[in-house]
């Protein structure tokens, strides 16, 4: 930009380029044709505005094209056209000779890029900048410019936490960036920049705390992350799959979370932090299957009661899954199981039932996840109606009308609650899947059905490693230094670690 | 393998996976077909041979410290030779392909005569095999973390032999040696030798392993955790039932077990049954893992995956012919007996021969 | 099933065996819940049974197995077979012998309406936890029925009184039981109480004691926890100057047992080591005086002796071995030990018993109450 005010300044004296015939066919194609190249390409959008004018007395006109919302015009306004059309007034000054330091910061902008190529100007455009283009300068010149159409940032919405921050991200890449510097200040914060979507040139940053992280695994997010290739990227939760980890597995295998303190205690932890313009949830990894019982809070409580929460939620995660199954199990075949006590009442509720038990749990299980699906959707107020509908008056009759014994209701509801314990919604979507399919393996080979079932995904989880670690850590390889932050939460000491967690294949 | 693999494999999961293997395999009908031999001293011969299969090994451990890059489909054929090295090879696999498929035909033997008497055993086996084949296509990796979750989760299953432990009788322990003569001991500890078939796995995981040097104390740790139950199982089921009815009983453990009852759950040996079948697929797989390589010893050009999925059909196919349980039994009972020859007399033959290699100043070649 | 009982007749078939109804048939009126079958094995039984009722028998449940007297005695391992062949069977049931059939047994309805499955249960759990009658269970008295030098002890059960004011003939038909392929008697609502202990020799009953000596066994056997013993001693009027009875609880009862064989005779000493708590002291010395606690203790030391010897005796006349004897003899005596002899050999053995007992509780008060200045 060294060169800007006196290439505005050699406007007045060279011939207007657009009349050379002489014009190398390059990218730009001059004033006019740049406008029009513009014009076209963003066709009659009402957001596409052109706002033009003269620079100086000898008509060199300035035309200044942004998006509006994405731009702010007010900005625009105060930092482009004024100062340039105050440089008509400048340069009738007696006082010209002290033009070129006072004129050099006309142009306020905190940033200025000269343009070459009408595909940058097209993608910085739509990213918010403002392109000026100036008859008889080929280059165009592009400023930033943002609007600020996103949210504030506001607190946690999916992500409560009793104490401890509550701020969450925002759409905006670069704020949440920001957040996240504000918890780790220090200059080995590495950021690498990528463009993804043919269409949606979306911007996704990959962070990492450099020395932490170990390098192979930050190479291979790297080289996952440059081998996307997809026409459009809406969200972060698109990525999990484009970088190849496990699209047809239910398991969750890369966290999503909306709080920056999360994301800095990951990274801090040698984990890489992936965000992406657009969405207010970074993408941590890797992850494993212990991490999916994991919540900020956790780190905010006394180390006891957080183990006993999280343990909670692992009993929590069995019992959502197996309850269902294990009743159609023990109830249809190994009842002898059953303490002769239980045996009792099982077999009084059963008596006048239509359904086998198989059956009637999988009726139960469509009916409550159908009403789950239709009360998350409603506003609150209709939302909280069907839930008293669905579960009292509809359990209710379905009892009284003999279909279902009381004793089955009272095992889905357990299972309900406890996948209602999971602190991450994605790991609900894993409960139901597994849920069904253990109620398959159950009703059809007993507990030898659940087991296989259970052997199957257990299986499944051995096989997976991401980005080089394996998912079942710490449990399998069963890692001792690990184990302070798995169920047990180890209190803090006074003593800096860096992170040995995340050494590859171990 | 053509290059080096890479360690990734735990010392603990080294355990984990030998003492799984082991732990499958008779467990369930040992303390009878022991003390119908050695009487009251079954306990005793159980825990001696164990330590003399500690010993076995360690040195098994100490052929594949031998070869710390290639396993036990490919140093055969640098001690014998290509032509003997794929005859042992064959042989070796049609030992794991047998054992493989005894395994999951015993398990689902015993499943059909004690839980699920309606359903035909070839379904519980195609069930194994079919988890054995996911678990072998995980690869070493992937099999060593799974094996492990199966450790945790079927070893405190054991410790519901404490109770059953505490309510028998020591004296029907009692003469400790002399209730038989000698003779009679060596016949129940070669009756529990199938007891210990599969430690050879080992050699199969050896490269993977991270910490080489410390693999000969873990692998003989983990035939000795092995030792330490089947000896509690034995004595406790000789303790409780008396030596006149433990000899008529067919699966003493699982009979151990069916009596225990406790506040959620009665019938543990319903459960055992249930998680057993964790246990089972790591043996079977083992096996089906061990058969695999030594396929693809045969020919590099054979894919690993293809090459499982198709001995597990065959072995699925051969499954579909249901075998009584008592002739799988007494079957398992003299390939026990072959099973450990043909182990410790290769076990012998090769560490010889690779002693004679390196005395000729032979190097294991790194490919 | 919940409860199985098994009666031998003389005439063929043999036995009649009493299946009490599934836990779910709760709701079933009385006189249905049992059922009992003439035949030649409880496996047949088992079979007609489970053509004859819709209702599906299972062994998973099975909660109490009932010899009567007679099946007893004739040899059980016949049903014995019949039950572990099953896979569900739950071995920890209870077994138990009855005075009289196991159907009548069985056919009791219990005062609080309750299924006289669990009933009896519940009954045998109470004991159970007290021990003063500890009930022994299928896998207990299957071992010990396998082998040589030990046998099983059962409780002895019977049906007694009736809890229903009305006179028999007015009872009617509600309060009998099942009657299929019985004897077409209905019978009246009862009770059931633990009489004794019946005492086993390999797979028959040989010999019934009453509770009192099963009591002063199980102080020999070392599973007497808690249980009250009435003893009776001599008018003293220091002691016990009302009634010559007194009551203790048996806190601790460890007993050692030292074996020899004397003369070709077996010799048992059996010193046991008891703690107990005075129930019902109501003598005239203060007892926290070191030379009454001990003559009191001597006195009852010497009762519980007498008690447990007459009590071993009465037991090893009938040539059955709760304890376990001959196991120490095989042992310790391996050249004398006979398997096939025991029986006979237990007759003859001869025993001496020490008790060594302390008081762990005497009670709050030390003195009877008497206000001395109104007696006459």
């Amino acid at each position: 930009m060294d060169n800007l005010w006196d290439k505005i300044i050699g406007l007045f004296g060279e011939a207007d380029p657009a009349n050379n015939n002489q014009q190398p066919e390059i990218r730009m194609r001059g004033y006019k044709g740049n406008l029009a190249f513009l014009r076209e390409t963003f066709g009659n959008a009402h957001d596409f505005c052109v706002r033009e004018f003269r620079l100086g007395g000898d008509g060199h006109k300035v035309s200044v094209v942004y998006i509006n919302h994405l731009a702010d015009p007010s900005r625009i306004a105060e930092e482009v056209i004024m100062p340039m059309a105050s440089f008509i007034n400048m340069a009738e000054s007696p006082q010209a000779k002290s033009r070129p330091p006072l004129a050099k910061q006309l142009l306020s902008s905190s940033d200025l890029k000269e343009i070459t190529d009408l595909k940058q100007a097209e993608t910085l455009l739509l990213d918010g900048w403002a392109l000026i283009l100036i008859e008889g300068l080929n280059p165009v010149l592009a400023v930033v410019a943002h609007a600020s159409p996103g949210r504030a940032v506001s607190t946690a919405e999916t992500e409560t936490t009793i104490f401890g921050p509550k701020q969450a991200f925002v759409e905006t890449s670069a704020i949440n960036l920001a957040l996240l510097r504000q918890k780790i200040k220090t200059s080995k914060l590495k950021v690498e920049a990528f463009t993804m979507g043919t269409k949606t040139t979306t911007k996704v940053l990959l962070i990492y705390i450099d020395e932490i992280a170990p390098d192979n695994m930050v190479d291979e997010a790297r080289e996952r992350l440059s081998q996307v290739e997809v026409d459009e990227l809406m969200d972060s939760s698109y990525l999990e799959s484009l970088m190849g980890f496990g699209s047809l597995s239910p398991f969750p295998q890369a966290l999503y979370t909306e709080r920056p303190d999360r994301v800095a205690g990951n990274l801090l932890e040698g984990r890489v932090a992936i965000l992406v313009d657009g969405s207010p949830e970074a993408l941590v990894l890797p992850v494993g299957f212990a991490d999916l019982f994991q919540v900020a809070g956790d780190y905010y409580g006394r180390s006891l009661s957080v183990t006993l929460v999280r343990a909670l939620r692992v009993l929590a995660f069995f019992l959502a899954t197996t309850l269902p199954a294990l009743y159609a199990a023990l109830v249809s075949f190994n009842y002898e199981i059953l303490p002769t006590d239980l045996t009792i009442p099982v077999a009084s509720f059963r008596t006048g039932i239509p359904f086998p038990p198989a059956i009637e749990v999988f009726l139960m299980l469509l009916i409550v996840d159908i009403l789950q699906e239709g009360a998350t959707r409603l506003p609150t107020k209709v939302g909280q109606t069907v839930g008293v509908v669905g579960g009292f008056v509809l359990g209710q009759a379905i009892i009284q009308a003999g279909l279902v014994s009381p004793l089955l209701l009272i095992a889905i509801a357990i299972s309900l609650i406890g996948s209602f314990a999971m602190p991450n919604y994605r790991v609900i979507g894993l409960v139901r899947i597994l849920r069904y399919a253990l109620l398959l393996g159950g009703s059809v080979l007993s507990g030898v059905g659940i087991m296989a079932v259970w052997v199957a995904i257990i299986i499944h989880m051995a096989s997976i490693e991401v980005l080089g670690v394996p998912y079942l850590r710490p449990l399998a390889p069963l890692r001792m230094a690990s184990m302070g932050d798995f169920i047990y939460r180890r209190p803090y000491i006074n003593k800096p670690t860096g992170s040995k967690d995340n050494e590859q294949g171990t | 393998m053509n290059k080096a693999p890479k360690p990734s494999v735990t010392s603990f999961q080294y355990l984990t996976v030998i003492s799984g293997v082991l732990f499958a395999n008779g467990i369930m009908s040992l303390p009878r077909v022991v003390a119908s031999d050695a009487g009251r001293s079954a306990w005793l011969v159980v825990l001696a041979v164990g330590l003399v299969m500690s010993g076995i090994t360690l040195l098994a451990d100490k052929l594949a410290s031998e070869f710390p890059s290639q396993d036990a489909a490919e140093w055969p054929k640098l001690l014998l030779g290509p032509i003997l090295g794929r005859v042992w090879m064959s042989v070796y696999g049609l030992r794991a392909i047998a054992l493989c498929l005894l395994t999951a035909q015993l398990y689902a033997g015993n499943l059909s005569l004690r839980l699920l008497h309606e359903t035909p055993t070839y379904v519980f086996a195609i069930i194994i095999l079919t988890l054995s084949l996911m678990a072998v296509l995980a690869r070493i990796p992937g099999f060593t973390r799974y094996s492990e979750a199966a450790f945790f989760l079927s070893m405190p299953l054991i410790l519901f032999v404490v109770i059953p432990f505490t309510k028998g009788n020591s004296v029907h322990l009692l003469p400790l040696i002399g209730d038989k003569p000698a003779e009679d001991l060596f016949k129940g500890a070669l009756a529990a030798s199938y007891s210990y078939s599969g430690f050879d796995f080992l050699w199969f995981v050896y490269p993977y392993l991270q910490h080489k040097a410390s693999s000969k104390l873990w692998a003989s740790g983990a035939v000795l955790l092995a030792t330490g139950v089947y000896t509690f199982v034995t004595a406790t089921a000789v303790m409780f039932f008396g030596i006149e009815k433990l000899n008529i009983i067919f699966l003493p453990t699982l009979s151990i077990l069916s009596g225990i009852e406790v506040v959620f759950f009665e019938r543990i040996d319903s459960l055992m049954m249930f998680v057993w079948l964790s246990t089972i697929v790591t043996t079977a797989a083992s096996q089906l893992y061990t058969a695999t390589r030594l396929t693809q010893g045969m020919s590099s050009r054979l894919s690993f995956a293809k090459t499982a999925a198709l001995l597990s059909g065959l072995l699925l196919i051969m499954a579909i012919n249901d075998i009584p349980i008592r002739q799988a039994v007494a079957f398992s009972d003299m390939f026990g007996v072959f099973d450990l020859s043909f182990i410790i007399s290769s076990l012998l033959l090769f560490l010889f021969l690779a002693s004679l290699r390196k005395g000729k100043g032979g190097t294991s070649p790194e490919k | 099933m919940v409860a199985v009982g098994v009666d031998y007749l003389p005439e063929s078939p043999h036995y009649l065996v009493t299946f009490v109804a599934p836990i779910a048939d709760e709701d079933r009126s009385q006189s249905s819940r049992v059922q009992s079958f003439r035949s030649t094995s409880l496996a047949e039984a088992f079979a007609i049974a489970s053509h004859a009722d819709a209702h599906v028998y299972s062994y998973g449940k099975l909660l109490v197995v009932v010899f009567g007297e007679e099946a007893a005695r004739q040899g059980v391992s016949a049903v014995m077979n019949d039950l572990f062949k099953h896979t569900d069977l739950r071995v920890e049931s209870y077994v138990a012998v009855t005075l009289g059939t196991a159907r009548k047994l069985l056919t009791t309805i219990p005062a609080e309406g309750q299924q006289v499955g669990l009933f009896m249960k519940d009954m045998l759990d109470r004991a159970k936890m007290q021990q003063d009658s500890p009930p022994t269970t299928l896998e207990i008295f299957s071992s010990r029925m396998m082998t040589p030098g030990m046998d099983a002890s059962t409780t002895l059960l019977t049906p007694i009184g009736s809890t229903d004011p009305r006179p028999p003939e007015e009872r009617g038909a509600d309060g009998g039981g099942g009657d299929r392929g019985g004897t077409g008697q209905g019978t009246t609502a009862e009770d059931i109480q633990i009489v004794g202990m019946a005492s086993w020799q390999g797979d028959r009953l040989v010999g019934t004691t009453t509770l009192s000596q099963q009591q002063y066994f199980s102080l020999a056997q070392g599973t007497s926890h808690d249980f009250l013993v009435q003893i009776l001693l001599k008018p003293d009027p220091r002691f016990v100057p009302e009634t010559s009875r007194i009551i203790i609880a048996i806190e601790r009862a460890k007993p050692s047992w030292e074996t020899q064989i004397i003369a070709g005779v077996p010799h048992f000493s059996l010193k046991v080591d008891t703690l107990v708590s005075l129930v019902n002291y109501q003598g005239r010395v203060d007892l926290t005086k070191d030379e009454n606690s001990e003559e009191f203790m001597h006195i009852l030391s010497e009762s519980l002796k007498q008690g447990i010897t007459d009590a071993l005796l009465t037991v090893s006349s009938f040539g059955s071995d709760p304890i376990g004897l001959g196991q120490f003899v095989r042992v310790q005596y391996p050249t004398f030990w006979n398997p096939k002899m025991w029986t006979e050999v237990l007759k003859t053995a001869t025993f001496s018993i020490e008790v060594k007992l302390g008081i762990k509780r005497i009670g709050i008060h030390i003195t009877r109450f008497e206000p001395k200045e109104k007696m006459p």
